[in-house]
């Protein structure tokens, strides 16, 4: 233990041999997952996200969701992500092959979101939601995105967030609160999140 | 000047070692202020920057609402507040003891200190931009690897100005003998290069498919704590118990055993965060063998640190010891807390609570940021050849910490105990441990302000008279 | 000048004092040199098997030697055969020990399947074309024999042929012999319940049995095909 070609040789061997293992092999096993059809004649999926929800994803990301919400289901016996109504189906790696960053995530302070799309049809709740979680559940942890909505003239403004009567920050008269581009990319991501279709390897249950 | 400090080499090679030799030490000491403080004091600012945003942050759970600047929502003051901990403070903590370590068991006096300071201004120049990067909300999303993706050539740059001199210590060291603490520092300044191109290249450069972003993102965000900054910490500590308690490390002769496993399996144990995960079962179950495995060179870190502290004669105390001490149990405990998240049964249960932050926090508070106060509170005085101004901050910096510490580990960690074991309703629950949590953070926080007060007032007193014995020396 | 606290600052050093101080600063216990000396001698002493075995090593080489045992287990038993298909353990033994699911004949997927495969001939209206592709609607061969429908499918038809009375030409190449048991299945259960057509469904056990009868041979004749299965 006195050589440092010695142990510096050493060091990267096991580093390499990490990443050749870890990453590499798992590159050369996984360079060929594209959409598949889960079964003959049906359509290859996952399928793109659409454009709104491309842009949405950087919302997604700048705001930080990824260290309350995670976008992986679990199998039944790795976790209750299941039992919890997260998804029908655990989540495989052919899920991500068309998502140019995976964010996987770390941490559930929140649901997951791998499938929030099936879960959350209404853009409206979603706005709601966003703009003051604590309208639907008052002990809900999660940051109200106010920096999100904008107060329009009401005459004017198309698509006004509906705030329940009395609430703190409704908007002043005459005005309404709209969703800004940002709101409205994000809430197509997050509309565009769903686990709702069968690959080869994890099937739908019946 | 080559063939006279070659004749000078060949001089001190054959001085007899056991003797003293003050001069060659005091002179290596002082060869290194400016990297050392440099380094030093980045890394007082980003703990102190970290620890504030990682209340912001926590108060934010109890207190929604409280913060209504986008900038310091939840999501984002989390990415700072993990930045700054990881490359802030951990890093360059990390780089100025293990370059003091390095030269001082090495008996080589720092070179070319310009290198090494310009290296850590780029460093900590490159980490400020990303910071404001993400304030921003310019992050990639991937846990350790949050920076922009243009920071990481340079910053690799950066690190290999100043890390390499360690390298170099080693290399042209004038010792005959090689102690443990001075291969860990190696293990540590190779580790991080490799591990931080390979990642940057695997992600950014040739973007790989899919979750293999996820996979290296788990190696990456391992490889961090467990190659690079785990074996500075575990550097200091070989370093420190011996020399403050007067007692040979215990079982010194597993210590080699203990190195390389240590290095070969926190290289694969990433793929433990990725139970459960859509990647191939083998990379999981690589994973969960490559962390518990970790147990056998915990136990020999056991044997050889607590060992000797039980030795220890009666009544050592020294501000060092007080901290090598606590990182080594905290070292302990992270690793058993890691093998348990690993196992199958154990991350069903408990992975993505609250419980894996609080192994987080035991990780890089409990075991590194001790080990590394541990030995800034010995190398400062002795490279600055000025004394602690005030034995009672140290104090209270150690006990604050560790106060602040297990709370917010035994906060979390019961938030996440419970939310595995019930996962109903816990909104009561989770307010009030939440808070238990901030009130630990808030602890941790005025413990951090103490050592950086103590820190300032160190280097703004006037260079003491040489020689003068540094408090930690009985 | 800030004092150190701990130690009342003692006036009046000089330099011969100082030197004595730093001679105590590095008296230590433990020099620096000493340090790495003791401990290079512990790690060579150890190493001789002559000192015998204290209690730790053993222990030590028995735990490693026990998890690199369990590790190896655990791997071959827990990595899937190291596929990049296998994410859930579990899955793989709930799927090796559930019973085959039992085949639907799905008319949905025959309709795609024949869309692909058949219409160009038959037609999507299944009428056929006159004097060339004789017509699967309300067909007197389409007449509960499935058996004779596989073969056709499966090994091809040529030769005169009379449907409904009108007189085809056919020469119909082995379409079925590149589709699967199951595809066929669907293809003629959607055949035998479309266009009026009402025959039971079919599974692909049955198409398996006759694709064994029918092997490696070549196109049927109309003879052939008719002295094993009269057309009613």
């Amino acid at each position: 233990m006195n050589k440092l070609s010695l142990i510096s040789a050493g060091l990267f061997l096991s580093l390499g041999l990490s990443f050749a293992g870890l990453a590499l092999t798992s590159q050369a096993q996984q360079s060929g997952l594209a959409p598949a059809q889960a079964e003959e004649g049906g359509p290859l999926l996952p399928a793109l996200a659409p454009g709104l929800a491309v842009l949405g994803k950087d919302v997604y990301l700048a705001q930080g969701c990824v260290h309350c919400h995670t976008q992986q289901v679990r199998p039944a016996s790795q976790g209750n992500d299941i039992a919890k109504g997260y998804g029908k189906r655990p989540s495989v790696a052919r899920d991500y092959v068309l998502q140019d960053r995976v964010l996987l995530g770390a941490s559930r302070l929140g649901p997951d979101l791998a499938d929030v799309g099936t879960r959350r049809t209404s853009d409206e709740w979603l706005h709601l939601h966003l703009f003051d979680p604590r309208i639907g559940d008052a002990a809900s942890s999660k940051p109200a995105f106010r920096h999100l909505y904008e107060l329009r003239p009401a005459a004017a403004a198309k698509s006004a967030l509906s705030l329940p009567a009395g609430h703190a920050a409704a908007a002043p008269a005459g005005q309404a609160w709209v969703p800004t581009e940002r709101a409205i990319q994000l809430v197509a991501y997050l509309r565009s999140l769903r686990i709702d279709y069968s690959t080869p390897e994890a099937k739908l249950p019946e | 000047m080559s063939t006279v400090s070659s004749v000078q080499q060949v001089i001190r090679r054959h001085e007899p070692l056991a003797e003293p030799n003050l001069g060659r030490v005091a002179q290596v000491d002082h060869s290194l202020a400016p990297a050392v403080l440099v380094l030093g004091a980045f890394a007082a600012l980003w703990l102190l920057a970290s620890s504030l945003l990682g209340l912001v942050a926590s108060l934010q759970l109890h207190l929604p609402g409280l913060v209504t600047a986008e900038a310091l929502t939840y999501g984002r003051a989390r990415d700072l507040q993990s930045v700054l901990l990881n490359y802030g403070w951990s890093a360059n903590a990390a780089l100025a003891v293990g370059l003091w370590v390095a030269h001082r068991l090495g008996r080589v006096e720092s070179r070319h200190a310009w290198v090494a300071v310009l290296g850590a201004l780029g460093w900590n120049l490159a980490l400020a931009w990303g910071c404001l990067s993400l304030l921003g909300g310019g992050t990639t999303g991937l846990p350790s690897l949050e920076l922009p993706r243009e920071t990481g050539p340079f910053m690799v740059a950066c690190f290999l100005a100043v890390g390499l001199w360690a390298a170099v210590a080693f290399g042209r060291r004038h010792t005959p003998h090689v102690f443990a603490a001075q291969w860990h520092v190696l293990a540590a300044v190779l580790s991080f290069p490799v591990l931080h191109l390979l990642a940057h290249a695997a992600i950014h450069a040739y973007p790989s498919d899919g979750v293999l972003q996820a996979i290296v993102a788990a190696w990456h965000a391992h490889g961090f704590l467990g190659l690079f900054l785990a074996p500075v910490a575990l550097a200091a500590i070989y370093y420190l118990i011996p020399k403050e308690t007067g007692r040979p490390i215990r079982g010194y002769y597993l210590a080699t055993v203990a190195f390389w496993l240590f290095v070969t399996l926190h290289a694969w144990a990433g793929a433990a965060h990725l139970i459960g995960s859509p990647v191939p079962a083998w990379i999981q179950s690589s994973g969960v063998v490559a962390a518990i495995m970790l147990l056998v060179p915990a136990i020999i870190a056991a044997i050889n640190f607590q060992g000797t502290l039980l030795q220890a004669p009666r009544g050592t105390r020294s501000p060092s010891l007080r901290f090598a001490a606590a990182a080594a149990h905290g070292f302990l405990l992270w690793i058993l807390a890691l093998a348990l998240m690993s196992t199958r049964s154990g991350s069903a249960r408990f992975r993505f609570t609250e419980l894996e932050q609080a192994q987080g926090i035991l990780a890089l508070h409990g075991f590194v940021a001790l080990a590394l106060f541990a030995g800034l509170y010995y190398l400062l005085p002795r490279v600055t050849r000025r004394e602690w101004p005030s034995k009672g901050l140290v104090a209270a910096h150690y006990w604050l910490c560790l106060l602040g510490t297990a709370g917010a580990v035994l906060a979390l960690g019961a938030l996440g105990w419970f939310r595995a074991a019930a996962p109903s309703d816990l909104a009561e629950t989770a307010r009030a441990l939440n808070a238990a949590a901030s009130v630990s953070l808030a602890i941790l926080l005025l413990g951090h302000l103490a050592f950086v007060a103590n820190l300032a007032a160190l280097l703004a007193l006037p260079t003491r008279a040489r020689g003068a014995a540094p408090l930690s020396d009985r | 000048m800030n004092d150190r606290p701990s130690q009342p600052r003692q006036p009046g050093r000089d330099s011969g004092r100082r030197h004595d101080d730093q001679d105590r600063r590095f008296a230590e216990p433990f020099s620096d040199a000493k340090l790495t000396e003791v401990h290079s001698q512990l790690a060579r002493e150890k190493e001789e098997p002559a000192e015998g075995f204290s209690g730790t090593p053993v222990f030590l080489v028995f735990l490693v030697c026990a998890l690199g045992f369990w590790a190896g287990v655990y791997l071959t038993r827990n990595s899937g055969g190291f596929s990049p298909k296998v994410f859930d353990l579990t899955a793989v033994a709930t799927a090796a020990n559930a019973a085959p699911k039992a085949f639907q004949p799905d008319p949905e997927k025959g309709l795609q399947l024949y869309t692909v495969h058949c219409a160009t001939c038959h037609q999507p209206t299944g009428l056929g074309m006159p004097g060339v592709f004789p017509p699967l609607a309300k067909s007197n061969w389409i007449d509960g024999n499935q058996e004779r429908t596989v073969k056709i499918i499966l090994a091809g038809l040529a030769g005169e042929l009379t449907v409904n009375g009108n007189k085809y030409n056919g020469n119909m190449p082995n379409v079925g012999a590149a589709l699967k048991d199951g595809q066929i299945a669907h293809i003629v259960t959607y055949i035998n319940q479309a266009w009026g057509n009402a025959q039971p469904p079919l599974t692909d056990a049955q198409v398996a049995e006759v694709r064994k009868k029918v092997g490696a041979r070549g196109q049927y004749s109309v003879k052939e095909i008719l002295e094993l299965h009269p057309v009613k």
